[in-house]
């Protein structure tokens, strides 16, 4: 087991310091290119969500093992349900992009609802789709 | 040190009736206000074509979007047309994910975008 012990981090208005935090976490974990752009967006989003509908505050956790690496997005309102994830791209508005974006960009795309707090969990596999690696053997 | 992203006019004669604006930064939910007041003073009130370099701009989210879809809308209430040139990846993946590559024409350098503006203008006999 390669794993780690985890961080945690507060939600507060420095996305920038968060997403370089996340960056350095997921690029130790092995996360590289689109697959690392794709959780960074994802975990921003729901960063945004906690600071624009889920009151402001929480935490953001990061971990990973040999198999994947996970983040959950924590608020303090505990608003946020599975219904509010768009079953299709949002058309003509905005609104309800960011929750849609995270269901397209993320192996693993959960909301657990509890009376402290909604959870938003995102999960990528760190060696994913072994019909890729197929492919890289074809190219080298 | 949070977030910012600097607008910057892009001088250039031989642009007639286009607007060259450079973006350099990362634009999130915390600048995105800031930076929608930025894009409007730079774009100013005059139906020009607009081309935005996204070329120095690291990171935009769908708060982001947002604002460049409202600039899209100003500028096309005015007749104009607007295109984005050369977007890092992580931009990329985001407009294609967001369905809106097609929308703002996003070509591969400012030179191409300029060009798909004016052949907009002009087609070819």
């Amino acid at each position: 087991m390669t794993g780690d012990h985890g961080q945690q981090w507060p939600i507060d208005d420095d996305l920038s310091a968060l997403r370089d935090r996340l960056l350095r976490h997921a690029t130790l974990a092995g996360m590289r290119g689109t697959r690392l752009d794709d959780l960074l967006i994802a975990v921003n989003e729901a960063v945004i969500n906690v600071l624009e509908h889920g009151g402001g505050q929480g935490t953001v956790s990061v971990w990973h093992d040999d198999v994947r690496i996970t983040v959950d997005i924590v608020d303090t309102v505990g608003h946020l349900t599975p219904h509010d994830v768009p079953r299709q791209r949002p058309a003509g508005t905005v609104r309800g992009f960011g929750l849609w974006l995270m269901s397209q960009l993320c192996d693993e795309f959960t909301i657990h609802q509890a009376s402290g707090g909604s959870r938003v969990r995102l999960r990528m596999c760190l060696n994913p789709v072994p019909a890729l690696q197929g492919r890289r053997t074809e190219g080298s | 040190m949070t977030a910012v992203v600097h607008v910057t006019a892009v001088p250039d004669d031989t642009l007639e009736q286009v607007s060259v604006l450079a973006l350099s930064g990362e634009l999130d939910y915390t600048n995105a206000e800031r930076f929608r007041h930025d894009l409007h003073e730079a774009v100013g009130p005059e139906p020009r074509d607009l081309v935005i370099d996204l070329t120095d701009l690291s990171f935009c989210d769908s708060t982001g979007i947002q604002v460049f879809l409202a600039v899209r809308k100003l500028v096309h209430d005015r007749g104009c047309g607007i295109a984005l040139a050369n977007p890092h990846h992580r931009l990329e993946r985001l407009f294609h994910l967001t369905g809106l590559t097609q929308a703002f024409g996003i070509r591969p350098t400012v030179a191409e975008a300029v060009e798909s503006l004016r052949s907009r203008r002009s087609p070819l006999q």
